[in-house]
């Protein structure tokens, strides 16, 4: 609660502000948000353009700002890079807080418009509580100035290490990391690769083995159709042979049969007889 | 209370002593006025400067009845319970009407929607001050009163608020390198 009390009192100092919106209903809500929660005699100023903007910046120091960031998005960062790192050029405050809102962000436009030196965004539909926590979260943050960047401090989340410290510090241990990290990356990559070729290669010669393989089947099966052809044709040939010799055995075991031109005259008139019997 | 005796800004008779008080209820004119105008002008983008009014006016009515009722209570007003009874039957009603208008999707039924929440929160803020505000004009002081803006009232009022709801940057992945 304590820290509520400090706050509400760093707001309720505030006497100017400008509003930056081309749209009038979205003037006039601001307008009433400010009302609402803001200090009762907040002068309130309204630019329609970035140009009108910064002119009315110049001619009065504001206390705030609160910005529509799509004027469209280039228009608005430009505004913001020329006040943020406009500080030999202005004489009114460049870090003061700026209250960003649009109907909705890519995290691509939050990047961006954060490294322009936007203290906080909100998404409409606008609401005076988050208005008033954004105001009091832009005003509790330290304003940064290094040749690379000019703004609030972006840094958002709690990391021990760089209490007190500058993480650009760490610059150059942090481009030995990225150095390190890419080597692994490659080296990853490259190994990656060879265990694909290994694999392809043991792939072709699995392949290439089981087809040597199925042409070797083939062979032994055709080897074996040949033999069993051959015995076949050898049985064949036996079965022949067998039945020659059975005949011949036959033949031989029959009388003789008599030849005619060796027989005498009686023994083919005999013959004769007995054929014709 | 008619809309012919309901006059469209706040007016002097309207006054029930306490600054805060009436600059709460200015502030009830303003945002109803504010959205009849935008819905009689009809803006490309109706429905997000609609939907933003709505917010800003639940918000405004949480604060500002928590405002009366610390007051009621600090100055011991007899008639704080029927009050209250009164503050919480208009919440419902505004209630009701913000879930009706989330689920319309056809522009001018928001339209019309929108105008009637409008009309009603009007209408009701006319009548309420005129015929309960003023029963304790003579009994409440000024020094009974949070004079603190209604954001802070109306931040109390929300006790179940996430104080981190708001920080859109941070749920991006990565701090910025400085």
């Amino acid at each position: 609660m304590q820290d509520k009390v400090e706050i509400v009192f760093n707001i309720l100092s505030a006497e100017y502000c400008l509003v930056l919106d081309p749209n009038p209903h979205y003037q006039r809500l601001v307008k009433e948000i400010l009302r609402f929660g803001g200090p009762k005699n907040l002068e309130i100023e309204f630019a329609v353009d970035a140009d009108h903007g910064l002119r009315l910046l110049r001619e009065g120091s504001m206390h705030f700002i609160v910005m529509e960031t799509k004027l469209p998005l280039e228009e608005s960062i430009d505004f913001l890079m020329k006040i943020r790192k406009g500080r030999a050029k202005w004489n009114f405050d460049i870090s003061l807080p700026i209250i960003g809102y649009a109907d909705a962000f890519t995290p691509q436009e939050i990047y961006r418009l954060r490294d322009a030196g936007i203290s906080e965004l909100m998404i409409r539909p606008l609401s005076a509580a988050i208005f008033f926590k954004c105001l009091k979260s832009a005003s509790s943050r330290k304003f940064i100035e290094t040749s690379g960047y000019c703004g609030p401090d972006r840094r958002r989340r709690l990391v021990m290490n760089y209490a007190n410290k500058r993480r650009a510090d760490d610059r150059a241990a942090e481009l030995a990391e990225a150095a390190k990290a890419e080597e692994a990356r490659l080296k990853a990559e490259a190994d990656a690769k060879a265990a694909l070729q290994a694999a392809a290669k043991a792939e072709e010669e699995k392949a290439r083995k089981l087809e040597e393989a199925q042409a070797e089947a083939a062979r032994k099966k055709a080897q074996a159709e040949e033999l069993a052809r051959e015995k076949a044709q050898a049985e064949a040939a036996a079965a022949a042979a067998a039945e020659m010799a059975r005949k011949k055995a036959e033949a031989e075991a029959a009388p003789a049969k008599p030849d005619p031109s060796a027989m005498t005259q009686e023994e083919l008139a005999r013959h004769l007889l007995k054929q014709k019997k | 209370m008619t809309d012919q005796a309901c006059p469209i800004e706040w007016t002097p008779d309207l006054s029930v002593g306490i600054e805060a008080i009436d600059d709460d209820h200015k502030t009830f004119f303003v945002v109803a006025d504010l959205m009849q105008s935008a819905i009689r002008e009809n803006p490309q983008n109706l429905e997000a400067i609609l939907r933003s009014s709505i917010t800003i006016l639940q918000e405004y009515v949480n604060g500002h009845f928590l405002r009366e009722e610390r007051a009621m209570e600090a100055a011991g007003y007899p008639k704080l319970a029927e009050h209250h009874a009164l503050h919480e039957a208009f919440k419902a009603t505004a209630h009701r009407f913000v879930e009706d208008f989330n689920k319309i999707v056809d522009h001018n039924e928001q339209k019309k929607a929108a105008q009637k929440l409008a009309e009603v929160v009007h209408d009701w803020v006319c009548d309420h001050i005129a015929k309960v505000d003023m029963a304790y004009k003579d009994f409440l002081k000024a020094e009974h009163v949070d004079s603190r803006p209604l954001a802070f009232l109306s931040q109390e009022a929300d006790e179940g608020g996430d104080d981190d709801d708001f920080d859109l940057m941070s749920m991006i992945p990565g701090d910025g390198p400085q």
